[in-house]
């Protein structure tokens, strides 16, 4: 196949980091619009027309802001947490497909960097890999409030995991495969979206990548009425923004994940044509349920949150697995 | 060089250089870092040896989830308590003092010729090249897993039964005035 | 290319992109080290105390106990992969191996270990 040399791949990789740090950038703006349009607002729109060129603002003040650290904090860790948040981040992200390969005459595009058949694997072993970022940097800080938000998001994020692992685990079942183009393909056999079997699934799913990704109603990491700004309280600057990035790039991913398991992925709907851009608008809508929340729901106590993932969730996660796979297993969806 | 040669160079260089400052760190906090460069190291070799299900297995065990339990260890303590606690507890301190004389060098060796004899005897039945990996790790270990390894499988989980029990009792001793 | 080795390209460009990032904004500019400035973010009246308490072994719990069921459910993927061909008795396998854990989980509930005080 033409579209495996290294040169290729590098080119694709590059376009691929590029693609996720403009996407980054421009949610932001839209977040900032649509959350004001929500609190009757207009949002940005002094930078540009309608606010387009605020990212560029906000990139140019990160970059020039002083780069501050406290006095008793550990250099190393407290230098190393942020990159890490952002690495981790970027990693997820090498092998989730956006689409069906592109074919241009002898041209092969596939639209992922890579597409192992145990995908789906990878990319929740380097999601588990996010609670280093914020418990590392919580720690580094050496404040009380940093230390605190990191180990609130730590045990959060390690809690809600497991749930979320549950409900991947039963779309795997339904499947029968790792593989996240495998997952789509499955979907398209049985010509229904794997949330129309597995619909409890796919809401545990949603709620834990809220939780994951330390959004609001869940972001007691960050509850600025009792922790100041949580785990980051004392970053500044751009290392600031590696955090802010790594948890959008995260919800990137979620959103990814989650439209492939549950909602067909690139499949149109209707009996259209499947195409990448299904999977964008999928992703789109995901997303803005993402903002949606946050203008919605006050922030829970954090006793509740973790009550519920640990007695609501995990149970109910694993009841939806036992009917999933009795399900498969009798002869459903063979 | 070829491509997996360097790889594999890449990665056991990692995994030695990292595991070396896991003993040798002055800080508790760095030495869980490099214990976690470490896992990840090893997640990196089963990549190279197209067992995608163990390095995954490897990287949510080891790096994510046993990680975690060293962090919240880290962070629950409190800084002057490791900073009191390390430096003099450095084995290579004592070592270096030579109070220890030559038992240290002679332990060593015998520990290395025991395993190489282990690996003598335990290696004679080997296969002496590679076989070829197969395409689905995943679907492989489902099938030892779930065939002649059944029971073993089984018996897991009385172990897993038994380490939910010792949690609980371990942090109840605290909580006990509550 | 086998799509690992893809893979691990793409974490070379995101390992110099990061590295980029964190070493070299952070020499752009000068850095000037005072005292208020690198005290520790307080409110109020500031303390000399260090990060303060200790916390509960609460969440050394919440950490043990997700080892624990992380294992667990590593066993459930391979499992899921292959249960269409495992059929009935592969239900009956992980069966067994779940209900254990079904009542340690239950035990862990009923002594308070999912409780948050």
């Amino acid at each position: 196949m033409s579209g495996m040399s290294l040169g290729y791949v590098l080119v694709r990789s590059v376009i691929l980091v590029l693609l996720l740090m403009g996407a980054f950038a421009y949610f932001m703006v839209l977040e900032r619009k649509v959350l004001g349009y929500f609190q009757l607002r207009w949002g940005p729109v002094r930078v540009g027309p309608w606010g387009l060129l605020q990212p560029i603002a906000d990139a140019l003040k990160m970059v020039a802001k002083e780069d501050t650290q406290p006095l008793g904090a550990d250099g190393l860790i407290f230098v190393a947490a942020p990159a890490l948040a952002l690495f981790v981040a970027l990693a997820a992200f090498a092998v989730i497909p956006l689409g069906p390969t592109l074919h241009f005459g002898h041209l092969a595009l596939p639209l992922s960097v890579a597409n192992p058949p145990s995908g789906l694997l990878f990319v929740l072993a380097i999601l588990s890999l996010g609670v280093y970022g914020v418990s590392m940097g919580g720690w580094a800080s050496q404040s009380k409030y940093a230390l605190l938000g990191g180990l609130r998001a730590a045990a959060q994020m390690v809690s809600y995991e497991l749930a979320l692992g549950l409900s991947v685990i039963s779309a795997v079942v339904l499947a029968g495969t790792l593989s996240l183009t495998g997952m789509v393909r499955a979907q398209a056999v049985h010509g229904l979206w794997a949330m129309v079997p597995n619909i409890l699934g796919f809401v545990i799913f949603v709620i834990c990548s809220v939780a994951e990704t330390n959004r609001a109603p869940f972001d007691l990491a960050e509850a600025e009425g009792e922790l100041v700004a949580g785990f980051h309280t004392e970053y500044s600057g751009f290392r600031f923004a590696n955090f802010v990035m790594a948890e959008y790039i995260n919800m990137f991913t979620l959103s990814a994940l989650g439209s492939i398991l549950f909602l067909g992925g690139w499949l149109g709907p209707f009996g259209l044509p499947s195409s990448a851009w299904w999977l964008v608008l999928k992703m789109a809508l995901y997303l803005f349920f993402f903002i949606w929340l946050r203008a919605t729901f006050p922030r829970i106590r954090y006793d509740r949150l973790m009550s519920f993932g640990w007695k609501v969730l995990v149970p109910l996660g694993f009841l939806n697995l036992v009917w999933i796979s009795a399900f498969v297993a009798l002869g459903g969806w063979h | 060089m070829d491509w997996p040669m360097a790889a594999f160079v890449f990665l056991g260089a990692m995994v030695l250089y990292s595991a070396w400052r896991v003993a040798t760190a002055p800080l508790i906090t760095h030495a869980a870092l490099f214990l976690a460069a470490s896992f990840a190291g090893v997640a990196g070799l089963f990549f190279l040896l197209e067992a995608d299900f163990l390095a995954a297995v490897q990287l949510l065990l080891y790096a994510g989830a046993v990680m975690t339990v060293v962090i919240f260890a880290i962070m629950l303590a409190e800084m002057r308590e490791l900073e009191d606690a390390a430096p003099h507890a450095g084995w290579l301190a004592q070592l270096r003092s030579g109070r220890l004389g030559w038992a240290p060098l002679a332990g060593s060796v015998a520990l290395f010729a025991v395993l190489v004899a282990a690996y003598e005897r335990g290696a004679a039945g080997w296969p002496k090249t590679a076989l070829p990996a197969p395409a689905d790790s995943t679907r492989f270990v489902a099938g030892a897993l779930f065939g002649p390894y059944a029971l073993p499988f089984e018996v897991a989980s009385v172990l897993l039964l038994a380490a939910l029990v010792g949690a609980v009792i371990l942090t109840r001793v605290e909580g006990k005035g509550r | 290319m086998p799509p690992y080795q893809a893979a691990a390209v793409y974490l070379g460009v995101v390992a110099v992109v990061v590295l980029a990032i964190t070493g070299g904004i952070g020499r752009l500019r000068s850095r000037q080290r005072t005292g208020a400035k690198q005290a520790p973010y307080e409110c109020g009246v500031s303390t000399d105390a260090g990060v303060g308490p200790r916390f509960p072994v609460r969440f050394y719990l919440v950490a043990m106990l997700f080892v624990i069921l992380d294992v667990e459910a590593i066993a459930f993927y391979p499992w899921g992969v292959r249960l269409r061909a495992l059929g009935g008795v592969g239900l009956e396998d992980m069966a067994i191996f779940a209900v254990v854990l079904a009542i340690g989980y239950a035990y862990v509930w009923k002594k308070g270990g999912l409780d948050w005080r």
